[in-house]
């Protein structure tokens, strides 16, 4: 059995682990009572796209009249009778002129967000060529479904994996400690390359949890919540929504997006980001010898990459701020908007992408000169 | 040096008390500090000033009889007010002078731009006579729950002991005079000592105490330990040492906390009785009081389960684990649900609209029954180690 094998079955073989896993994915499930009020409607939308299609136009209006009359049908009927394009009349420079105003004290951060609003009119230009916004997604109740899909359930899964991941790769660096079979191991070649395969083993850890823990919530949302008639949609319907200081924008994706690519991108963005986060674990593991203390600098860590972006937008430390709006914690944060313009926290067009492939390289790079710094440490202080 | 003072010095840990500083700075400044600048600055609440000058000339109610002094400061605030608008360029190029020319230019050009300088900029005394309005109004307002209406309504989905409950204080209100403290938003105080230190408390107990009982199982010190003098009765020492470092972090915490929110001012209304729907008629100093011991007793109660989970954990990794579970469970949900009692007592099912009663004192029996878990695990614990073997 390979080194890895061995660090894994060391990692299954710690119960609190799977009490753990298994209290998570219960919780995840139990979510779903939140938007249940909303399941008549939705499945009303879902028939209705999966019979006329998704593209709102007048069949489907014809089409829509005919299914059999419901209060839910009523509802659906009157909201799509109303429908526009709205990217055709989309005023994005005011929420560029909006966040220049709040940020008018750092030219860097106003030519930032200029640049990005430029970008983003050139996508509502395409996107009202396209006619996206007259998909239906799930009709009147798209935002309510997609924010819970992906800014409240993924946001816990991938919240939950993180921390899995990260206390995993602590364990494994700490294991040695516990058995008191360091020195042994530290005093040859070989044993000293042990670190490696830890590492390893807890980023494979941490993706495994996290594709266990997404798997299970998707499967249990996916078999109440029928999609089959809405995978196709755009993402970008009139329908769907979001919020930033309160304002409600169109969900505008910087590329065509429809429901089940952008479900896909999201879980491998989401799936990268958990190994960063692990491997921020890791340098923090190897730095920091004591396995608690390690923990908690990392709970330092990354209740800062919230907190400080907090404190830095109150200040007014726009140039800071532009910054620190890369770091894993805030990206991670701002999971039910990847892809989109975002709002505030975002500078530059996919900055989630651009943010979590960065910090990738940055703590692969800090991984490795951790563990080549361990290789030459003194592990009797 | 005695064993417990030898306990003591293991539990506090430079290492762990500056992360323990360093997150709890930090989860204030994300969850308090915004309430505790704008009372500070008097911004979004009523002029602590002019609270205290009703206060002093109408008491802690306003009754039928003074509500002439009422109207005199509302009067006043709204001449201040004037002031403002004279001040400010596009209030004098739309020709709005006075409070309720503002109301009308709002409302009829759909112009918000005056509105929201008037409220956000915080130059204005704005919120002042916004408050002194809507307490006005309420001291006027006979609520009829017979009568078809929103609160009638809602009223309906009350438990009868609610409803009860509202009948007297309003029948005492309209004797008395309402409670002068309506004015004040103190829903602000409520989230402050009922759910943020609460939490606090309890990530701080937990974080200090999570390691201590670790540490000699990974040292295998046990056998050590029951081997000298002292014997098995060493785990009633590291308890106490644990309860005592907990004890201290809880008053630590609250000390800061209190002396945080009563200097913003608001401690010149402490003998009021609050405005809210309350069971047991108390001044805000009494039932600030209350929420302060309930957080003290949570994170006593917190104090004894990471102990506890501190003394059957082999490692630190599975601890953490364990100890994100647990402030999870006591810090977040168990706070927030609890705040869901206070002060009045009701639980409304999940997608429900009916309130279930629950009585009074719930919200101590909710904590007392978490402090008994805790220690009585641990007073478990000490029992059990007696006659383990080694």
């Amino acid at each position: 059995m390979t080194l890895l094998g061995y660090e894994w079955r060391k990692l299954a073989r710690m119960p609190v682990l799977w009490a753990v896993l298994a209290l998570c994915a219960i919780f995840n499930c139990t979510q779903m009572l939140e938007i249940a009020p909303y399941i008549d409607l939705f499945n009303e939308a879902g028939e209705a796209a999966s019979q006329l299609g998704q593209r709102v136009d007048g069949d489907f209006l014809t089409g829509l009249r005919q299914r059999e009359q419901t209060a839910c049908r009523d509802t659906l009927l009157e909201a799509v009778e109303g429908m526009d394009n709205v990217f055709e009349t989309l005023d994005i420079q005011m929420l560029s002129a909006y966040y220049e105003k709040y940020m008018d004290s750092s030219p860097l951060a106003q030519s930032l967000m200029a640049w990005k609003y430029d970008m983003a009119e050139e996508r509502a230009a395409h996107l009202a060529r396209t006619g996206a916004a007259m998909d239906l997604y799930a009709g009147p109740v798209t935002t309510q479904v997609h924010q819970f899909l992906f800014g409240n359930l993924l946001l816990k899964v991938l919240m939950e994996s993180a921390v899995l991941g990260m206390l995993s790769i602590l364990y494994l660096l700490g294991y040695e400690d516990i058995q008191h079979t360091t020195h042994a191991v530290c005093a040859t070649r070989t044993g000293r390359k042990l670190w490696w395969p830890k590492v390893l083993a807890g980023v494979g850890a941490a993706v495994g949890l996290y594709a266990v823990l997404a798997g299970s919530a998707l499967a249990a949302f996916f078999t109440v919540w029928d999609f089959s008639g809405i995978w196709s949609a755009s993402v970008s319907s009139q329908f769907n929504c979001h919020t930033d200081l309160l304002i409600i924008r169109p969900f505008m994706t910087w590329a065509d997006f429809s429901v089940a690519g952008y479900l896909a991108a999201v879980l491998l963005l989401g799936g990268v980001l958990v190994i960063v986060l692990a491997l921020l674990a890791a340098v923090a593991g190897l730095l920091v010898r004591n396995v608690y203390l390690a923990g908690l600098v990392l709970m330092v860590l990354c209740t800062s990459g919230y907190a400080v972006g907090v404190a830095l937008a109150e200040l007014g430390w726009w140039e800071l701020f532009v910054v620190f709006t890369f770091n894993p914690v805030l990206l991670l944060l701002e999971v039910n908007a990847w892809f989109t313009e975002v709002g505030m926290n975002t500078f530059i067009p996919w900055q989630e992408t651009v943010g979590t492939v960065g910090g990738l390289a940055l703590l692969s790079g800090g991984t490795a000169l951790a563990l080549r710094r361990f290789r030459r440490k003194d592990v009797l202080v | 040096m005695s064993l417990f003072w030898q306990e003591i010095k293991k539990i506090w840990r430079p290492g762990i008390l500056t992360a323990i500083l360093v997150l709890s700075g930090m989860l204030y400044y994300v969850q308090s500090f915004d309430y505790v600048e704008r009372m500070m600055n008097e911004e979004y609440v009523i002029s602590f000033s002019v609270l205290e000058e009703l206060f002093q000339r109408c008491g802690p109610a306003v009754d039928r009889s003074e509500w002439p002094i009422l109207q005199e400061v509302i009067d006043r605030e709204k001449k201040v007010f004037a002031g403002y608008l004279a001040e400010n360029p596009d209030a004098v190029a739309a020709g709005v002078t006075t409070w309720e020319e503002l109301e009308a230019y709002t409302k009829e050009s759909g112009d918000l731009s005056l509105d929201r300088w008037a409220y956000r900029s915080k130059t204005t005394n704005c919120y002042t006579v916004f408050k002194l309005e809507q307490f006005q109004e309420w001291c006027k307002t006979v609520t009829d729950w017979s009568k078809e209406g929103w609160e009638a309504w809602m009223f309906g989905f009350y438990p009868p002991q609610w409803q009860q409950r509202i009948l007297e204080l309003e029948e005492r209100w309209a004797e008395e005079g309402k409670p002068l403290l309506y004015a004040l938003d103190t829903s602000y105080l409520e989230l402050y000592f009922a759910k943020h230190l609460p939490m606090t408390n309890v990530l701080c107990v937990i974080l200090l105490l999570s390691p201590a009982l670790v540490r000699d199982r990974l040292r295998r010190m046990r056998s050590l330990q029951w081997s000298s003098r002292r014997g098995r009765k060493v785990l009633r020492t590291q308890l106490a040492a644990g309860f005592a470092s907990a004890g201290v972090l809880v008053a630590v915490n609250t000390a800061v906390y209190t002396a945080i929110m009563l200097s913003t001012g608001v401690n010149s209304f402490l003998d009021c009785p609050i405005s809210g729907r309350n069971w047991f008629g108390w001044t805000m100093g009494q039932y600030i009081l209350s929420l302060i011991v309930l957080a003290a007793l949570t994170g006593l109660a917190a104090a004894g389960l990471t102990l506890f989970l501190s003394c059957h954990t082999g490692n630190y990794a599975a601890m953490l684990f364990k100890a994100i579970l647990l402030h999870l469970a006591v810090g977040w949900w168990f706070t927030v649900e609890i705040m869901q009692f206070s002060p009045f007592g009701s639980l409304r099912p999940w997608g429900g609209s009916d309130f279930i009663f629950v009585p009074p004192a719930a919200v101590y029996i909710c904590v007392g029954a978490l402090l008994a878990a805790g220690w009585g695990l641990c007073l478990w614990t000490c029992v059990r180690q007696r006659r383990r073997e080694l």
